[in-house]
């Protein structure tokens, strides 16, 4: 232990410290929530999984189909880590300490072993230490570690992930050994953020290039063959514990209406058009510098004219110029021309935001020529003179990093408000959420002060507030509309009718998105005094510019206050449309297919409209052939019918409609997917025809009888979970295999 | 046909001789052009940029010139590069002086494998 402690010391020493640091940068009530990710598993982990990965259904706005299965595992991990210590302050040091300590240590493990194969290792063995120490601390510091950090995504867990599985694959394609590839799938699955295919560019921007680097190095410069068939137990394994994601992920992906269909194989000229117009901001040089750094570029370039390994060098450059070639762009028009020609490839379009996604892979790449560059360079000095520039050049990256590394995450502000990002959370709006948690399963909530685009705004206990996506939809579950994007298609039509004063027109509105609560947060610290432009620039031009507006506003809207804590107040629409319910009468109209947005006519504010009115295409009346005339422009429905449902999960219910003597027409207000399917009550054939109505919903024609309305894609989500926990299960007993193998070539060595 | 290409060898061949006799004047003309690229040209040409770069590699096999060279080529673009990085930012210069640094380091990476294959 002595001689380990002692040999590594220098090493544990940055580790530890790279560790530790983050814990001091925030008080222990505070969290750094917000941003597109929410970050809201920082809050309560459980309350998050629970709301947004168990089922595949988007806890926001119209409940939206999606695929976040993947969250499960490292979610659960951290619900299980923030248990233990009953704090999730842990949770926000621990995500920064690894980010930064392993991301050093992989590098350094990296770079040192493939040093160590190329070099003389008894004799070089100092330089080869001080080159990966290099490497290691110039990566953990770097702008794609410490510069994505505030607000970062789970994925931004890549920066040690991606060097991690590089080593392990190198140590399994070094020793053989199994036991790396079983570390490698372990690891991989706890954090199965980062291999999901819900966020495929990170995926596809480091793995394929970084194997083939691996693979290359393995084959022509440490001149081993590459040991294929081994690789096929791990392959298989990998597939079994990630089915639990990748199933329901692909079945998403084939979903031509999905949003990853979309972002996958959208229009290659949409996917040009947003090369076009983020081109400009490749910069060459910045990518070359990162940041205003001499010291690498110079290390690396001198690396390359004196290296004694020059087959490593020339192998990393092409990769490091592959991927500057990918992160910038802009090197000659030629290739330009020809990036422009990769998105012709289908799926490139993912990538179509070059710099952020080729970022990660070329700051690996970048770390890995630093450190053969380094160890170039220190082949040709006396010993001495390494300990010295070495010394000199750690003191200069800590230098540069001084203002990271004394906490300047923790100080970061809201940006055009002197507000800062981390947040202690009000006791009082844990109570609303609590009641929130409690309220009747039906209705969907409106949060106001309404936003520009998907998020909430929330005033923190200790001055500092959180912006990100509606906390009561990721840690409540209940469907909230907390912004103009989740308003979809209405958000313009809501704008105006709050402009002219309308509420007649706001209330059918509601009705036919099932709001039922309207959750007030009238904090004038959230708007009035420290929010003047976003994220409420937009909204201000229609909607109410103060909070004591947006009280009066509420009130006129009828709603009866049936909670209040706090500057939150909770309100409840009395006249609002269910989750299911039947129309009582339908109005056709011309338009684009899902495309109320852009109709010119205003259907709610015609006076005749009541609350049951059901709005739909002509079109689709005509190709659907529902049992009404499809030419004039309101049918009415007299009937007496009545539905009552029950909620099994949040992609099952079960549906009673009352015996009616004409079909009627059943509305359910979930935002329309073909995976939505509707079945009679013991048959297993769906309801057809299944149609969108009110621009974004649901709709069957239907007789009396009991149904049952199932999501199709929960079915992959449930048989790949089913799949994963076998595959856990064997994964486990051949963890046991292996080590039971290695102690026994353990015993025969001695 | 024949007789134009011979022609045009024979009216080129004095001029080889006196480039391939000349080394720093050829390698000095192409390093100024490239300043001159660099600090006066407004508008970026591919033209510019492979014709130098082609250029640079008949001088580097008519030179017999290493891998070495290029690199240390690389390391006054780099120099040049963060200057203008420091004074102008990621203006036009900058970005130009960026594009011939990772040019050249390309050759110079193409030149280093020679080497290697030759050794080897």
């Amino acid at each position: 232990m002595r001689t380990f402690l002692k040999r590594y010391a220098v090493v544990l020493l940055f580790f530890g410290a790279l560790f530790v640091l983050p814990f001091y940068w925030f008080t222990p009530d505070e969290l750094d929530m917000g941003g597109d990710s929410a970050r809201l598993w920082l809050y309560s982990p459980m309350d998050y999984v629970r709301s947004t990965a168990f089922y595949s259904i988007d806890p926001q706005g119209t409940a939206k189909i999606t695929a976040n299965q993947y969250l499960i595992p490292h979610i659960l991990m951290l619900e299980g880590i923030r248990k233990v210590f009953g704090s999730s302050f842990i949770l926000v040091g621990l995500e920064k300490g690894m980010k930064l300590s392993l991301s050093f240590l992989f590098i350094y493990l990296f770079v040192r072993d493939v040093l160590r194969e190329v070099s003389n290792k008894k004799k070089e063995n100092a330089r080869i230490i001080m080159a990966a120490l290099g490497a290691g601390v110039w990566y953990a510091l770097s702008g794609s570690v410490t510069g994505n950090m505030p607000y970062a995504l789970l994925t931004h867990n890549q920066v040690f992930l991606n060097p991690a599985m590089m080593y392990l694959l190198l140590s399994f394609l070094k020793s053989g050994n199994m036991i790396f590839a079983w570390i490698a799938i372990g690891v991989s699955v706890i954090f199965s953020p980062n291999f999901s295919l819900v966020a495929p560019p990170q995926l596809f921007a480091f793995y394929p290039l970084a194997f083939l680097f691996v693979f290359l190095a393995f084959r022509l410069i440490f001149k081993r063959t590459i040991p294929w068939k081994r690789m096929l137990a791990p392959l298989f394994f990998f597939l079994l514990l990630h089915a639990f994601h990748l199933l329901p992920e692909i079945q998403y992906l084939a979903n031509p209406g999905s949003e990853l269909f979309g972002r996958a194989f959208g229009k290659e000229s949409n996917s040009v058009s947003y090369f076009n117009a983020i081109l400009g901001l490749g910069k060459v040089s910045a990518a070359l510098l990162q940041g205003k750094d001499l010291i690498p570029l110079l290390v690396i370039i001198v690396g390359l004219r004196v290296a004694k390994h020059r087959r490593l060098m020339v192998l990393t450059s092409v990769f490091f110029l592959i991927t500057l070639t990918l992160l910038s762009a802009n090197i000659t028009q030629t290739v330009v021309w020809l990036y422009r020609k990769l998105f012709l490839i289908p799926g490139f379009g993912m990538f179509r935001n070059f710099i952020g996604q080729w970022q990660f892979v070329y700051t690996f790449f970048y770390a890995l020529m630093l450190g053969f560059g380094l160890h170039a360079v220190f082949t040709r000095l006396k010993y001495r003179t390494v300990i010295l520039m070495g010394a000199l050049y750690f003191a200069l990256i800590i230098f540069q990093s001084w203002q990271f590394l004394r906490g300047s995450v923790a100080q970061i502000r809201h940006q055009g408000a002197d507000v800062r990002t981390a947040i202690t959370m009000d006791p009082a709006y844990e109570n609303m959420l609590d009641v929130i948690k409690n309220l009747p399963q039906d209705g969907k909530i409106l949060t106001l002060p309404f936003t520009d685009f998907y998020f909430q705004v929330l005033g923190g206990a200790n001055g500092g507030a959180y912006i990100g996506p509606s906390s009561i939809s990721y840690l409540t579950g209940r469907n909230d509309f907390a912004g103009y994007q989740i308003m979809n298609p209405f958000p313009e039509q809501f704008m105006e009718y709050a402009r002219t004063k309308d509420y007649k027109s706001i209330n059918k509105l509601f009705g036919l998105l099932n709001i039922r609560y309207i959750f007030h947060n009238s904090d004038p610290n959230i708007y009035d005094t420290r929010f003047p432009g976003s994220p409420y620039s937009y909204m201000r031009t229609k909607l109410p510019e103060t909070q004591l507006e947006y009280s009066d506003f509420v009130d006129k809207l009828g709603a009866k206050r049936i909670y209040e804590v706090g500057p939150y107040r909770l309100f409840e629409n009395p006249s609002y449309t269910t989750l299911f319910s039947l129309a009582s009468s339908v109005y056709l109209y011309d338009g684009k297919e899902g495309d109320w947005h852009g109709l010119d006519i205003d259907l709610l504010a015609d006076a005749n409209v009541s609350l049951g009115a059901i709005f739909i295409e002509r079109n689709i009346c005509k190709v659907a052939s529902l049992p009404i005339s499809c030419d004039g422009k309101v049918v009415s429905l007299v009937n007496h019918t009545d539905v009552a449902y029950k909620k099994i999960d949040p992609t099952h219910y079960r549906i009673i409609v009352s015996e009616t003597a004409k079909p009627v027409f059943l509305i359910f207000a979930n935002a329309f997917n073909a995976s939505w399917v509707l079945q009679k009550a013991g048959s297993s054939d769906a309801v057809a025809p299944h149609f969108p109505v009110n621009g974004y919903a649901n709709a069957w024609v239907v007789e009396g009888g009991e149904y049952e309305v199932k999501m199709i894609g929960q079915w992959y989500a449930d048989m790949g979970l089913r799949v994963s926990i076998v595959g856990t299960v064997l994964f486990f007993i051949w963890g046991m295999y292996l080590v039971k193998r290695a102690w026994y070539n353990n015993q025969n060595d001695l | 046909m024949i007789y134009s290409v011979k022609k045009v060898q024979q009216w080129a061949a004095p001029l080889v001789r006196v480039l391939r006799t000349n080394r720093h004047f050829v390698l000095g003309l192409i390093f100024v052009s490239i300043l001159g690229d660099i600090f006066y040209i407004p508008v970026s040409s591919d033209i510019r940029f492979f014709g130098f770069v082609g250029a640079y590699i008949l001088g580097a096999r008519w030179y017999k010139l290493k891998s070495s060279f290029t690199f240390s080529l690389c390391l006054a673009l780099l120099a040049i590069m963060y200057v203008l990085f420091l004074t102008t930012n990621t203006s036009i210069k900058t970005e130009r002086a960026a594009v011939w640094l990772v040019l050249f380091w390309i050759v110079g990476i193409i030149q280093q494998w020679k080497e290697i294959g030759k050794r080897s």
